[in-house]
């Protein structure tokens, strides 16, 4: 039965639900553009991790580097599609079958294990220079230095930084690290920006470069990734109560132990959200690792072929980000359509696996320290 | 005792100080503090450093420019370059008549034009499969039994035709006519009675087949008349073009080889200074330098510059005769009978493109009376040609061309794409949450839309290139939806493509900052509008929303610094084609590729050598788009902090 009391809807609460029709629109076609995307790559990407046989998982996309991806028709029509190794061998194993139609696809075959090492090389190397620089200068900010001009400079110049493209800083790194960066070395380059004598051995110091390399894609990255730690940290070391501080000092403490037994402590949790963030903005990038750290004819993992520490740190590395733009170039083919979903899957989910865990950080840290 | 010693000397209440040296403390904290500030002073100077690296690398390029563009001028290149821009013109127009041109034929004579592919198809069958079967017909002598024989022949033709199926004979044929959808009854009897004629005759074509081409075109009356004037009209002015290039760029590679063996010489020559005691050594470099002057070869103006002077005399009558007969032709194509409607829109769309060509031709008439090879190039006219120059153009044997402008209106267009459809949503979606939605509702929204952030730009232009360029192409093509300007697109990778993708990763950006924005508004705000009788959405749009005006401003603005120097998704999605996009077909031109600033640097870093004019070409576009986004971000700051304030 109606309610005879009930008021009809004047034309302004009519508008004003339209409205929120609107608004509500706008949120959610948002949310079902992300669950498109997310949905239509696990649902395409997925299948490749796992295999319908014995060990049902896909052991040779994750233990194997991507090959050249053969494929070809035998003399009945059949299409087959292998890595070149196994191509290989099975020309040795059916000399019986006739190949038609050979062609070859770069780095569509094999797995992504090369790229997966690689990226987990950079991004340790880089947030291990980042936080060693990030951490100290959000305590010099929060602890030592005063509202002074110098210091909003550098908070100006922290920001500014953020917002810098990260093509910007590949290029800069690429400029700096891969180009003009000091080296010592027996053998100076000519293209040397610069080089002498290095004290009285026979070695030089020659500015050179450190070429396409795993310490200059990492110093580029950690670059990029300051102005996001040193923010974060220097927000989850000033959110640590005045008090703390100033009872420590009450007590006799220098600045340093009031810091060290005080302070941060209580900060650490923070400083390890800020830096899973950090991780999470590094993974992903790509403009800065495809012009200073990768190569795409490199098909080694990193400790193949290298002598000493050095050399290590200064070859060329794949990655997965580039991995999947050297997948890209070729979006009409069927045949690489797995390794295509397959690594973006894989990406994905390593970086969101990363963004999540930040998140609960976040709020254990929110429920646990209550000031 | 001791005790009271210590206190007697005061030790005690001293200080603990450390070795001081230049006003810095060298004790523990004083260590701990510089190590600490040392490195919050890296920050900055990372960004001066960034600063000055990029300005290092790029400024050299202008002075390089000028010198490649003096080059340009002294050879005479600059006027080829006047010639062909010309050429261009035409060309593009050409294209779009042709199209025309074409489209009407297939509508009119579609069937006789299919017959040609079909007959060549039965012509391929007949020589594969029924060659022994001809080859015995015809040294048959003539009898009955040929009689006979021809009977059999041409069912074994129908026969073999036949086997090939209907749908597989459309294939063949939409490969060669795309637009074919189905073949008639009637062109099929038609092909394979020539099949026959074919085989009958000792693999003759018919004249008939050969004749269809010419005949369609006679048909075409006006238009094929009017095709066969403008297809003539730009004969001369080629002409001319390839001679002046001809001559031009030998006298261009002279030009820089002699620069090049002049620098190594110079360089010799200091060298040859610090060893001048060394006697052996200075006679090496002697004899090299030595080696190097012969192959300088001075320019002779009368070989080398005047016949360009009488090439560029001959341009004029060229140009206007290409115009004329230019003109010739579209005033016959009005004339001429066009029954479908896309050779319509085509035909006007090319007449209005033929206004500009006009006065393309008469601008460059003006720079080439004007042109002289000896006028010197200013450092002015080489940050213009940098900074206003309509091409980019890198990696051929001809002068190199850096011009910011397709780049530059590239990125600037699918960032507006991008913040059009990215600004509406992430608002709508920050007032909604903020103020709309209930608390659960936002518990769970607000964190889902931030994680698209995280979403790694690489996956999302793959996924671009996977899924959403076909769902957008195929979209296009839909006939209902075809009212859409712009619609069909042209391009598979295009503006819009980016816009939308980029849109995508810049919502989370603006919502998170709006959402900030709309949060600090002061409660009491809403309350005090509530309690004189306002309405929830009359708070929210009339008192909420201008309150945190400056902050959502700014939020905009941030998000659109992200777009624009995104790289990833650009460098995938945007088709890379270093043109300005046409903005006068009007919505049409977000159906084009275009190139970006960011891609153009990923795309050629490789295999630059540090130095070369290319690599410094790169870091000027590097420090243009450093700059943008440094003001970008310096307005942002500034308006977020005078609110706070």
């Amino acid at each position: 039965m109606d309610n005879p009391f009930q008021k009809q809807l004047g034309w302004k609460q009519k508008k004003e639900s339209i409205y929120l029709w609107v608004f509500r629109l706008c949120t959610y076609t948002i949310i079902a553009a992300a669950l498109f995307i997310f949905s239509d790559i696990f649902i395409k990407g997925v299948p490749t991790f796992f295999k319908s046989e014995a060990p049902y998982v896909n052991t040779e996309f994750f233990t194997e580097s991507p090959q050249i991806l053969s494929v070809w028709h035998d003399q009945n029509g059949q299409e087959y599609s292998m890595s070149q190794k196994n191509y290989e061998q099975w020309v040795v194993a059916h000399p019986e079958k006739e190949i038609v139609d050979l062609h070859n696809l770069t780095a569509s075959g094999g797995g992504i294990l090369g790229p997966l090492v690689g990226t987990a090389l950079l991004v340790f190397i880089c947030m291990v220079i980042a936080l060693f620089i990030g951490v100290s200068a959000a305590i010099y900010l929060s602890e030592y230095c005063g509202k002074g001009k110098l210091m909003s400079t550098i908070r100006l110049s922290i920001l500014n930084l953020a917002g810098v493209p990260s093509i910007v800083f590949a290029l800069f790194g690429l400029g700096v690290f891969c180009w003009l960066a000091p080296v010592i070395t027996d053998v100076p380059k000519d293209s040397a920006a610069f080089f002498c004598r290095w004290f009285w051995t026979n070695s030089y110091l020659s500015f050179q470069g450190w070429g396409t390399s795993l310490l200059a894609g990492s110093c580029t990255l950690a670059i990029m990734v300051l102005p996001v730690i040193i923010t974060a940290c220097e927000e989850s070391l000033r959110a640590v109560p005045k008090g703390f501080r100033e009872a420590s000092f009450a007590l006799g403490a220098t600045q340093w132990q009031t810091i060290r037994k005080s302070v941060l402590p209580f900060a650490v949790p923070g400083i390890l959200t800020a830096s899973v963030l950090g991780i999470t903005r590094v993974a992903g990038e790509t403009a800065p690792i495809m012009l200073t750290a990768t190569m795409t004819e490199k098909s080694n993992l990193p400790w193949e072929q290298v002598e000493g520490p050095w050399s290590f740190l200064t070859q060329s590395v794949q990655a997965l980000p580039f991995h999947i733009y050297t997948l890209a170039k070729f979006p009409e083919s069927e045949h690489v359509k797995p390794m295509q979903y397959g690594s973006i899957a894989a990406f994905l989910i390593l970086v969101m696996s990363f963004a999540l865990l930040s998140v609960i950080l976040r709020n254990r840290l929110r429920n646990k320290l209550k000031w | 005792m001791n005790r009271k010693s210590d206190l007697a000397d005061g030790a005690c209440f001293k200080r603990k100080r450390g070795f001081r040296l230049m006003g810095l403390n060298f004790n523990a904290d004083g260590i701990v503090r510089g190590f600490f500030g040392g490195n919050a002073y890296l920050a900055i100077l990372f960004l001066l450093f960034i600063c000055i690296f990029l300005f290092k690398s790029a400024i050299g390029f202008i002075p390089g420019f000028r010198t490649e563009l003096s080059e340009a001028r002294i050879s005479g290149i600059e006027a080829a370059n006047h010639m062909n821009y010309q050429l261009v013109g035409y060309d593009a127009l050409y294209t779009k008549v042709n199209q025309a041109f074409i489209n009407e034929k297939r509508a009119k004579f579609g069937n006789l034009a299919t017959l040609v592919p079909i007959y060549e198809e039965f012509e391929s069958i007949i020589d594969d499969e029924l060659e022994d079967k001809v080859d015995e017909y015809t040294e048959m002598d003539d009898s009955e039994e040929k009689q006979a024989a021809a009977i059999k022949l041409t069912t074994l033709v129908t026969k073999a035709c036949g086997e090939v199926s209907t749908e597989e004979l459309l294939k063949t044929i939409q490969s060669r006519l795309p637009q074919t959808t189905e073949i008639s009854d009637n062109t099929y009897q038609k092909a394979l009675q020539y099949a026959h004629k074919y085989a009958l005759n000792d693999y003759e074509t018919p004249d008939e087949i050969n004749e269809i081409p010419a005949l369609i075109n006679d048909q075409m009356g006006a238009f094929n008349k009017a095709m066969d004037l403008i297809k003539t009209s730009d004969d001369e002015l080629r002409e001319i073009y390839q001679e002046i290039e001809k001559i031009a760029t030998k006298t261009n590679i002279t030009i820089s080889d002699n620069r090049k063996n002049l620098a190594s010489i110079t360089s010799l020559k200091d060298e040859l200074k610090d060893n001048a005691n060394d006697s052996q050594v200075a006679q090496a470099i002697q004899t090299r330098i030595k080696e190097l002057e012969p192959n300088i070869i001075e320019i002779d103006p009368a070989k080398n510059i005047l016949p360009i002077y009488e090439i560029i005399a001959k341009h004029d009558p060229a140009a206007d005769n290409m115009v004329n007969q230019f003109q010739k032709g579209i005033n016959l194509l009005e004339t001429a009978e066009i029954t479908t409607e896309k050779s319509t829109i085509l035909i006007h769309e090319s007449s209005r493109l033929f206004q500009e060509l006009k006065e393309i031709v008469t601008e460059r008439k003006s720079l080439l009376a004007e042109w002289k090879h000896d006028k010197p190039v200013t450092m002015w006219n080489s940050i213009t040609a940098f900074f206003f120059g309509s091409d980019w153009k890198t990696g051929s044997d001809r002068q190199s061309l850096y011009g910011l402008m397709p780049l530059f209106s590239g990125s600037l267009l699918i960032s507006l794409v991008a913040m059009a459809i990215a600004v509406p949503l992430a608002i709508g979606a920050a007032i909604y949450v903020n103020q709309f939605a209930n608390k659960r509702e936002s518990r769970i929204l607000k964190p889902s839309i931030e994680f698209i952030q995280t979403i790694p730009s690489v996956v999302l232009g793959l996924f671009g290139v996977l899924v959403v360029a076909g769902l957008l192409q195929g979209m296009s093509e839909v006939s209902w939806l075809s009212w859409i300007p712009g619609f069909p697109i042209q391009d598979r990778l295009n503006v819009l493509l980016a816009g939308i993708l980029l849109a995508f990763m810049a919502c989370p950006t603006i919502f998170t900052l709006a959402e900030d924005a709309l949060n600090n508004v002061p409660k009491a705000y809403s309350e005090a509008s509530l309690a004189m009788g306002a309405n929830k959405l009359q708070t929210v749009l009339k008192i909420i929303v201008p309150a945190s005006l400056s902050g959502i401003i700014a939020a905009v603005m941030l998000g659109f610094g992200r777009v624009i120097g995104e790289t990833m998704v650009v460098l995938l999605v945007a088709g890379n084609k270093a043109r300005i996009p046409d903005l006068s077909q009007g919505v049409g031109a977000l159906g084009e590729s275009v190139h970006t600033m960011t891609g153009i640097i990923a795309q050629e870093y490789g295999e630059l050598e540090p130095g070369v004019l290319h690599w410094k070409a790169l870091f000027m576009v590097g420090l243009v788009l450093f700059l943008i986004s440094l003001s970008i971000n310096s307005i942002c700051q500034r308006v977020i902090s005078r609110k706070t304030s």
